[in-house]
């Protein structure tokens, strides 16, 4: 069973996948950070990393949209209630 | 890729998008007196099982012309959401549309466009995501359709259409070549990658718009 810290490491290499020209800024950020207003992610980018995140995690996300992860943390929680 | 399957021309769990289509395609025919051309030999071919087809968006018609350009298959349309919104809900419905959020993709709608794909069916989509503004030249294609085929495995057929002027003028379309686009990465590819090959495919679309140009 992975731990919320190892969630998160393993979240920010997808998230480099998915903005790698912004890599500095994924390398650096914390679970506050906004998706869209910090990391510039848009709806093509958020649909890869859900992508890579339930082939990468092996989980199938649910009835959710873009708009319901504001920020890293709701991913990694997202992605821990899954895995349980 | 999967084994492609040649699709039922008609199927009774489709009845209601196959009477529009087999009353619809006399009419059509004789107005629009299709000249549908091909990139080359191998786009010549039927395309069989599942595939994204993409095409250019001049004007409300082009889902009508893309049925007369690829007429023994059925079309999945991706609309935006807000047409659903109309009195023609139940009839976008029925002729098969899957609508999208544009502004908040709901991941649901993916999974929905994905298992068409997986189980051997059309989708079609307007990379632009909007009508273009009427001067022959297209928007920027968006790169969720290059997600969608790699995710379903299957390959993006590029299909132009020629603004219909003048009116009373014969409909020009061309196919291109299936494009696979999981054979051009062995590892997992970056957005930046995936960018790579959406505007590949606008290239793609520019070149056969320049077959459409040439044509009388």
């Amino acid at each position: 069973m992975l731990t919320r810290p190892e969630i998160f490491e393993q979240l920010k290499d997808i998230l480099i996948f998915a903005d790698d020209k912004n890599r500095d800024v994924i390398e650096h950020c914390d679970e506050s950070t906004k998706l869209v207003a910090d990391l510039g992610f848009t709806s093509v980018s958020v649909l890869y990393m859900v992508i890579a995140i339930e082939e990468s995690f092996g989980i199938v996300f649910g009835d959710v949209s873009m708009n319901d992860f504001p920020t890293v943390g709701d991913v990694v929680s997202y992605i821990e209630a899954r895995l349980q | 890729m999967k084994e492609q399957k040649k699709a039922k021309l008609f199927s009774l769990k489709y009845w209601f998008v196959d009477f529009v289509r087999v009353t619809g395609a006399i009419p059509t025919y004789l107005w629009y007196r299709p000249k549908i051309v091909y990139e080359s030999k191998s786009a010549k071919k039927k395309i069989r099982g599942g595939a994204l087809l993409m095409c250019n968006h001049n004007c409300f018609y082009d889902p009508i012309y893309l049925m007369i350009a690829v007429w023994y298959r059925r079309h999945h349309f991706i609309i935006n959401k807000q047409f659903l919104e109309t009195k023609a809900r139940w009839f976008l419905e029925h002729v098969l549309c899957i609508p999208i959020d544009i502004e908040n993709t709901g991941f649901q709608t993916m999974k929905t466009i994905n298992d068409h794909l997986t189980s051997g069916e059309i989708v079609s989509i307007f990379p632009e995501g909007h009508i273009n503004d009427g001067s022959g030249e297209m928007r920027q294609f968006k790169s969720g359709m290059v997600l969608m085929a790699m995710r379903a495995k299957v390959p993006i057929v590029p299909v132009y259409i020629r603004a219909h002027e003048p009116r009373f003028s014969r409909l020009k379309i061309v196919i291109g070549e299936a494009v696979d686009i999981n054979k051009l990465f062995d590892s997992r590819p970056s957005m930046s990658d995936i960018e790579k090959v959406t505007e590949q495919l606008f290239e793609k679309e520019s070149q056969l718009k320049e077959i459409a140009f040439q044509l009388k």
